[in-house]
């Protein structure tokens, strides 16, 4: 029988005392046994209100132990879990839940002021409210069920089905072309294909303490939780704030314990930044970096920083959770200015470059589109066949299976490695997150005074890009470059609001009416020197 | 540490309130000042760096190095960081 996430979870449970900790917070912390036996008593009672297999259960939490537990229970119920980023305008996160149909909800009381207007239109069957029920407001929707994780878990557990591998684990949403995050649907078995990679590759074990630096809904966050556990690992949670602080933790890797770190580039340029080289942390085995280029002169200085940690660059879309990797040399040729490659194939997936007609290119110098067959792949987009359709082909070679067109750019290195070369589509990387400046221009075209809003992504060093936003209003309508601002932030996470406004006559076009983003670009550039 | 323009922990608060809203959120209502300010979303990374700078220019206070996570949850807690760094409120040494 093929692997579910809850067989690797086991396993990881299996090698250690269950006393150890595994859940390490700002906070608060869980033992392996409290972490086990709690998301257990929480499936218990998701099934109890009906929630299971088949079923899909929101998480609007912030990164604590208790949201581990919670999500671990989703599973165990054979439900699978969406997080909800907590830091999101609600509106944008309603229309996830909208999307994918909830049919439970795990809440921190931080948000229960805001059901009554969230749930509009929708009719979970039961909301567990991780705090006091003297914090929920008292225009619930009639009949709502609120139970709270104390209650829950509370009460013994019940054996309860188990999840199968070809069923739905979780549902990651990530910015969406029309302006609608679109949800990219992982099962069990893609999921643990992944985390036995991330295991046996790196060969992580009981003796490890991961870092957990990215949000739940971000796909770094399945190695750090799911491939730590299953090693038998400890994980420290980082909130958002302690994430955004460098040279806090840049000071707390070494007392904290952490062997294993995951994050963007750019958070590990502002350690650097904050004092890392000073004082490089001892005991950091493995680092990996993912989500954006890393600046060959940056990445210079963490290798020098830290010569004894092995440092890998993991490469993929949500899509193939990581398709390939590559592990940074010993030293860094101080005249490379060119960044790394994005390596090979992970073993157990298969990875090809075709041309725009559909031909293997095999040659060393030639330059195609990434595609990646195996274990890794999602199952496919949330509720959207068409776009499915868009990114997963049966193999275009000829062979038998299906192939995931990332959309990337790479060019065959003679080591075998893949250079990137950039993404394909409007697709942009600022501080780590995949944007998509078509979401950014839709919400600039929501408001009513506006007749185009284009996102200009600014190529940065440090950020990956900067977003500035090119917009031209109705005839005859004023509008205060704030007012834009605040209507954006009120719909988009903060990272996706763009930085500047520039409110023009018109937009500068291609030859066939298009906007020309090229040039807009350049107006930009041109202004900022 | 060189403490600047410090003179009440209230009047602080009220000071960083004031920049919170105005000059970093761009907004008319004015932000509690018990509000998480990260975990929320209110705030990006941006905004803090935006505001710790402030509080470096304005009190000499310099968060970033000495500064620990709980001091950046609210602008109560960013404006007993501050006076708390500026010394002012620390017992008196004796002898």
């Amino acid at each position: 029988m093929q692997r579910t996430l809850i067989d690797a979870l086991e396993e990881g449970l299996s090698r250690v005392d269950p006393n150890k900790p595994a859940i390490l917070g700002t906070d608060a912390q869980l033992s392996y046994r409290e972490l086990f036996e709690g998301a257990k008593r929480i499936a218990t009672a998701l099934a109890e209100a009906g929630i299971g297999r088949g079923n899909r259960v929101g998480l609007w939490m912030d990164k604590t132990p208790a949201a581990v537990q919670a999500l671990l229970g989703v599973l165990y119920s054979g439900a699978a879990y969406v997080p909800l980023d907590p830091r999101s305008p609600w509106p944008r996160t309603r229309t996830i839940a909208l999307d994918c149909q909830l049919a439970g909800m795990v809440v921190d009381s931080a948000k229960a002021g805001l059901l009554p207007e969230f749930l509009d239109g929708q009719a979970p069957r039961l909301v567990l409210l991780s705090g006091n029920r003297a914090e929920l407001p008292a225009n619930l929707p009639e009949g709502l069920r609120v139970q709270t994780l104390a209650e829950a878990l509370a009460r013994p557990a019940r054996e309860l089905p188990v999840p199968e591998a070809g069923e739905l684990a979780y549902i990651l949403y990530t910015s969406g072309s029309t302006g609608v995050p679109k949800g990219v649907v992982h099962t069990h078995a893609s999921g643990v294909a992944f985390v036995d990679w991330v295991r046996d590759t790196f060969g992580t074990g009981p003796e490890d303490v991961f870092s957990s630096h990215a949000p739940f809904h971000f796909d770094l966050s399945i190695s750090d939780l799911f491939a730590a556990l299953a090693s038998g690992a400890s994980v420290r949670l980082l909130s958002a704030t302690e994430g955004m602080l460098p040279a806090y933790l840049a000071r707390m890797i070494e007392p904290w314990g952490i062997t294993v770190w995951y994050s963007v580039p750019s958070v590990l340029v502002a350690m650097l930044e904050a004092g890392l080289e000073k004082e490089p942390p001892r005991g950091l085995k493995i680092l990996f970096f993912a989500g954006e280029v890393f600046a060959t002169a940056q990445l210079r200085r963490l290798r020098k920083a830290l010569p004894e940690t092995r440092l890998y660059n993991l490469f993929g879309p949500t899509e193939t959770n990581v398709c390939t990797y590559y592990q940074v040399p010993e030293r860094i040729p101080e005249e490379q200015t060119a960044p790394i490659p994005i390596g090979k194939g992970c073993e157990h997936m298969e990875t090809f470059v075709l041309d725009d007609e559909g031909r293997e290119l095999r040659g060393v110098g030639e330059q195609g589109t990434l595609w990646a067959r195996g274990g890794n792949l999602m199952q496919g987009y949330w509720n959207d066949a068409e776009r499915t359709a868009r990114t997963l082909f049966p193999d275009p070679r000829g062979q038998e299976g299906v192939a995931c067109c990332t959309g990337d750019q790479v060019r065959l290195l003679p080591d075998g490695n893949y250079e990137f070369l950039g993404r394909r589509d409007h697709m942009v990387k600022t501080r780590g997150y995949r944007v998509e400046l078509g979401e950014i221009e839709a919400s600039l075209a929501a408001h009513p005074s506006v007749l185009e809003g284009v996102a200009v992504p600014l190529p940065d060093p440090k950020l990956g890009n900067r977003l500035v936003a090119s917009v031209v209003l109705r005839k005859g309508e004023q509008l205060d470059v704030n007012t834009l601002r605040s209507h954006c932030a009120a719909l988009l996470p903060g990272y996706m609001v763009p930085e500047v406004f520039e409110l023009r006559g018109e937009l500068p076009r291609t030859s066939t009416g298009k906007v020309d983003r090229g040039t807009l670009r350049v107006e930009w550039q041109g202004r900022e020197e | 540490m060189n403490a600047k323009n410090v003179v009440s922990p209230v009047q602080v608060a009220q000071e960083l309130q004031r920049y919170v809203t105005e000059e970093v959120l761009r907004r008319k209502d004015g932000v509690a000042l018990e509000a998480p300010l990260v975990e929320s979303g209110l705030l990006d990374s941006l905004g803090l760096l935006q505001i710790v700078a402030h509080i470096e220019q304005q009190y000499g206070a310099n968060l970033t190095q000495s500064g620990e996570p709980g001091d950046f949850r609210t602008i109560s807690s960013l404006a007993a960081a501050v006076w708390r760094m500026s010394g002012i409120g620390a017992p008196a040494q004796s002898g």
